[in-house]
């Protein structure tokens, strides 16, 4: 990727974030009651968004489809992990030893 | 002598104490952003970014989990228009909290404005609304800067220090340090049966499509849950609406 494309990503996330954080807050006028079905709308992005862009990075290997393999259980651990102690960190450390033990064993 | 000078500034000391309480109000919650902030730093590096660009992606975007995202999608090799869109659709959340804030910066200063909107993060809004509810407007608003500015720096710092962690040998560890922190994001999301099912079938979208070209099993895997995610809640957001 050229630096000239690396800094037209930069540039393109940091104006559309700002204008999405900003219209309500800068723009008075606006209503600030969406409707209930936009808004459910936009609470399903998040959801979907992170489950697209994790589930083939765990259940992909080398293009082929593994049910059981490091990545799927270490993914389980973090999960159980959020699940009982809703701690982003703990999550995240705990999902990482454990992918870098099974890797080793398995 | 301390009288006359509050009636000079009035309410001065207040917006300072309330500026201090939100800061203090964020620290556990950036205990657990240290390490995800680290990791998008990590993911700059990793995928082909200098540590400058890498800087300058988390002080100008400033932008979470989608700053990841779009790291993740240039190192499997997606082009700028498909970064920048799955940057942009992770980010469009930004959206309700701008609509939840702007009640509170209704008589702010435009420079009040814009720095808040800039600061915006996620976990400043539950803290701000929840801490603040019966506070005088200037107030709510100095914690909620407390509150944005410590998570910024803490943002800032730790990204920069992840960035000298991604030229690391690509052991497995660090490339699975982006999976399991998106998978650590999605996981408080799964409160209700509608986001539940919703991720289900982006999952199982984005794996089905995976061979696509240009990320396209990306985007319609997301596509698929929320549509997925609407159809369950509709009915329910159409009662709210009536009531």
């Amino acid at each position: 990727m050229s630096t000239a494309t690396v800094w037209l990503i930069i540039a393109a996330v940091a104006i559309g974030g700002f204008v999405l954080r900003a219209v309500f807050i800068l723009v008075p006028i606006l209503p600030r009651n969406l409707p209930p079905r936009l808004s459910l709308v936009l609470q399903m992005v998040p959801a979907a968004a992170f489950a697209a862009l994790v589930a083939p990075a765990l259940f992909l290997e080398d293009g082929r489809l593994q049910l059981i393999s490091p990545a799927t259980l270490a993914g389980a651990i973090a999960l159980l992990v959020s699940f009982r102690w809703k701690n982003l960190a703990l999550s995240i450390v705990c999902g990482l030893v454990a992918y870098g033990c099974l890797d080793l064993v398995l | 002598m301390t009288e006359a000078r509050q009636d000079a500034d009035p309410g001065g000391g207040s917006s300072r104490r309330a500026l201090r309480s939100g800061a203090i109000a964020m620290l556990p919650i950036l205990i657990g952003i240290a390490p995800f902030a680290a990791v998008a730093g990590l993911a700059g590096t990793h995928n082909g970014f200098t540590v400058l660009e890498t800087a300058a992606f988390s002080l100008f975007a400033y932008a979470g989990a989608a700053q990841v995202a779009a790291l993740d999608l240039i190192g499997n090799g997606a082009g700028a228009g498909v970064v920048i869109a799955t940057a942009l659709i992770i980010n469009v959340r930004f959206i309700v909290y701008s609509a939840t804030l702007a009640p509170m910066f209704s008589d702010a200063s435009l420079k009040q404005r814009v720095a808040g909107s800039y600061l915006l993060v996620d976990h400043a809004i539950p803290l701000t609304l929840t801490r603040t509810a019966e506070w005088a407007r200037r107030d709510k608003i100095a914690f909620y800067f407390g509150a944005c500015l410590v998570f910024w720096c803490t943002w800032q710092i730790c990204s920069f220090v992840g960035s000298f962690l991604g030229s690391l040998p690509n052991t497995g560890v660090v490339a699975f340090a982006v999976p399991i922190s998106f998978l650590a994001l999605l996981a408080p999301q799964l409160a209700d049966r509608p986001r539940l099912f919703a991720a289900i079938v982006a999952g199982v979208v984005a794996v089905a499509g995976a061979d696509l070209p240009a990320n396209l099993g990306m985007m319609l895997g997301t596509f698929a849950g929320i549509a997925t995610g609407v159809a369950f809640g509709w009915r329910a957001a159409g009662e709210k609406s009536a009531s």
